[in-house]
């Protein structure tokens, strides 16, 4: 942990946001496998929300972007004082890639635990693994020291 | 307006993704809000026109659904000695609509038919804007026949001027008489989903009477069964007529009375829209705990510039008033981009030439989508209060040394 | 005798903003030497000790560093020298907000993997006692005045035991009694170990107490 850039809070906060972000895809698939043929106003209020689910579920993730950007600006005093005493940028940065990748897998997984409970394919959320990976080696770029 | 010019251009836009989330949180709450908000208040409007069918003594047809329905045996002359009995022993309310025929006119929409008789044109008591109303003792196939057109079709077909088409019913060459305009907007709510509504801007209406049923077709016949309604009638005579069209067409109608329908609607409805209410507040609750999570972390990466600025004379109060300011422009950004989503989803049916649903409003917007921006303005004043205010609490817990230094 | 710091600098440009600084500049640097560098801002001062401290390899010119060339050496080695040989005492302190002050200390140990060394404890034992800091070894750095962080920042950087400890503006935000102390602890280094001291300072009181000091002028 002391190598790593993050803190214990910093790893709660990237969980609980991959989870929001993990249960509303879930949610969003699940409410059209439910036969809601008797109850054409709940119906036709959640299809407004479904029919726009990959784009919702999109600009949610755009949250974890915010989290790797204030993530990285808060640790630049601290990756300039990592580099002082006999850290390298690419080590920082190799590190940091492997953290996030740990922490969004951590947080994949326990999503699972709600595929499991809902029924869902297993592979429903895998979309989203994949954009997340795209925003932290597109975060990792912007690991710079103060 | 020049601090909130500063602040807004070099402090909050120089972390322009923290602004950037804010917005999609915002329009996401908005969003959210303006479906939910849209869907209460087209419920209501459709329960409020329901409500005037809704009296004692009057029973509203449903085709059970469970019944086996097998409508190619039905034989139109079973239909015709259905509403024979009908016509002798009750007084009925019939409106079908949904026959769509190809008809010239400026907007190039499909065209559809809407047959009313006496008693569902009095109950539904239609506006117009020009011309008079419907006369339903006209006699058919010998002489003209009144109509009423929608909104759309005014221009095209004045009050006065004849229209000469086949009949998609009686599938006969009729001599049609626009005797007046049907007000903009005009619609019916569907009796079972009052959330869902068909708009008669592109609707002619043509007035049914006895004479007419005995030279409809098929169609029209079973159609008009469907949502019919059964005035000043009994429990007990709407048993026989039950039974009678069970045993003539094969199908199993329930005849729901006054107290049925409002049970029908607390058991239904009213749960569908807690559930609406609740699945609205928790998603916005969780939008709402993210942006105040985005605040205090645009607050941690910007206390020194607050705290700078507060430390050369900036007062609490106007930061306030620069934060209230702030949230203001997002939340018109995200009502201007709400806006300009419905307006285009409205023209869309224009474009698409859906006449059903194509409808005239300022701007493009119907009285239910402001009523749901109003709405949705409301809960952003409640949001952006909430968000402010913790936004300044947090602030003043911290030293302005403290924040200088970080 | 040997330079243990034999720096030849053509420019250090700064394309972005458009100017260079440091041109043809030469300096060397006996071992257990204490130099001090002054100059007006924007001079290179800053710049030249994060050259010396091989944090800045992009310059024109040639850096020669113990005997080794420093542009033949890899990042790692760099790191590694950064970490053992080399101690930073910064005027912002430069401190890890979210770690102790023992951890911010121990933090070259981490990076050296001898953190658990019995003989490396008693040495940071021995410095903390020094230094005067163990009443706020477990506290935060914000939890602590300027002068504690300045401490703390001097025990990281000689907890490795550098053979060369630069100091940018070391006494910049402190009071009479606590810039004492630093100087006092940097000069003890400089005799007790022979560490090579490198000051950047507009502090002339500061600079008198350097064997040489070195004026950078602006480039015309």
């Amino acid at each position: 942990m002391k190598y790593s850039l993050f803190r214990f809070f910093d790893v709660f906060e990237a969980v609980a946001i991959y989870l929001i972000c993990f249960a509303s895809n879930l949610l969003c698939i699940y409410v059209q496998t439910l036969n809601l043929e008797g109850s054409s106003i709940l119906k036709s209020f959640l299809e407004s929300i479904t029919d726009y689910q990959l784009i919702i579920n999109i600009f949610l993730t755009f949250i974890i972007i915010v989290f790797h950007y204030q993530f990285l600006n808060r640790r630049k005093t601290e990756i300039f004082c990592r580099i002082l005493v006999g850290d390298t940028m690419v080590n920082i940065i190799i590190r940091y890639i492997l953290n996030s990748i740990a922490i969004l897998v951590f947080s994949f997984l326990l999503s699972l635990s709600l595929n499991f409970y809902l029924g869902l394919n297993v592979t429903s959320n895998l979309y989203l693994v994949l954009i997340f990976i795209i925003y932290i080696l597109f975060s990792a770029c912007q690991v710079k020291k103060e | 307006m020049k601090i909130l010019h500063f602040f807004i251009t070099r402090i909050f836009l120089k972390r322009w993704t923290l602004v950037l989330g804010m917005i999609i949180l915002l329009f996401l709450a908005n969003y959210l809000s303006f479906t939910a908000a849209r869907s209460i208040i087209s419920t209501f409007q459709g329960y409020q026109e329901i409500e005037t069918l809704n009296q004692e003594g009057t029973f509203i047809a449903n085709l059970d659904p469970n019944s086996e329905a097998d409508f190619d045996r039905i034989e139109i002359d079973d239909t015709k000695k259905v509403y024979e009995y009908l016509n002798k022993n009750y007084t009925y309310a019939m409106q079908v609509d949904g026959f769509v025929t190809s008809l010239y006119n400026k907007y190039k929409m499909e065209v559809s038919f809407n047959y009313i008789n006496e008693e569902a044109y009095k109950i539904n008591q239609f506006r117009l804007s020009q011309g008079n109303h419907l006369n339903f003792n006209y006699k058919f196939n010998k002489e003209e026949i009144p109509v009423l057109v929608g909104a759309g079709l005014a221009t095209t077909y004045p009050v006065g001027s004849y229209i000469e088409i086949t009949d998609p019913v009686t599938q006969q060459l009729v001599n049609l008489k626009v005797q007046g305009v049907l007000e903009k907007n005009t619609h019916r709510s569907n009796f079972y989903a009052p959330n869902s509504k068909n708009y008669f801007n592109f609707s002619i209406f043509l007035p049914i009477n006895e004479e007419f049923i005995q030279s409809a077709g098929l169609d029209l016949l079973v159609n008009g069964l469907m949502d019919m309604v059964l005035l000043d009638s009994t429990k007990e005579k709407a048993t026989n007529l039950s039974e009678l069209i069970q045993e003539n067409l094969g199908l199993k109608f329930n005849f729901f009375n006054q107290q049925e329908n409002f049970n029908y609607f607390e058991d239904s409805y009213f749960d569908s829209l807690k559930i609406i209410c609740i699945i609205t507040f928790i998603l916005l609750l969780i939008i709402v705990c993210l942006a105040i999570w985005n605040t205090l972390v645009s607050i941690r990466l910007m206390i020194k510039d607050f705290t700078i600025n507060l430390l050369v004379g900036l007062s609490y109060s106007k930061l306030r008033a620069i934060f209230y300011s702030y949230f203001g422009i997002l939340f018109s950004i995200n009502l201007v981009i709400l806006f300009v989503i419905t307006a285009f989803n409205r023209y869309g049916f224009w474009l698409k030439k859906d006449s059903i649903f194509a409808t005239y409003g300022m701007f493009g917007l119907i009285s239910m989508d402001w009523i749901a921006l109003l709405i949705v303005l409301f809960i952003d004043l409640i949001i952006g209060f909430t968000i402010v205010e913790l936004t300044i609490k947090k602030i003043k817990s911290i030293p302005i040394s403290v924040g200088v230094l970080k | 005798m040997n330079s243990i710091i034999k720096l030849e600098i053509q420019k250090k440009t700064f394309k972005k903003k458009g100017f260079s600084i440091l041109n043809d500049f030469k300096l060397e640097v006996e071992p257990g030497e204490r130099l001090c560098i002054i100059g007006e801002s924007g001079v290179g001062k800053t710049s030249l000790l994060n050259i010396i401290g091989l944090l800045d390899t992009q310059y024109q010119g040639s850096y020669k560093l113990f005997g080794s060339s420093v542009k033949d050496l890899s990042r790692n080695k760099l790191a590694e020298w950064r970490n053992q040989k080399i101690g930073f005492v910064l005027q912002e302190s430069a401190l890890i907000n979210s770690l102790t002050i023992e951890d911010n200390i121990k933090l070259p140990l981490m990076y050296a993997n001898i953190e658990k060394d019995l003989t490396v404890q008693d040495h940071f034992k021995r410095i903390v006692n020094k230094i005067g800091i163990e009443p706020i070894l477990k506290k935060k750095p914000l939890d602590c005045s300027g002068g504690q962080r300045s401490r703390a920042a001097f025990a990281r950087a000689v907890i490795m035991n550098p053979q060369i400890i630069l100091s940018d503006e070391p006494t910049a935000s402190l009071d009479l009694e606590n810039k004492e102390k630093i100087i006092n602890l940097l000069f003890d280094m400089n005799k007790e170990f022979n560490t090579t001291v490198i000051t950047v300072t507009h502090d002339l009181d500061v600079a008198n107490r350097h064997e040489r000091i070195i004026t950078l002028e602006r480039n015309e």
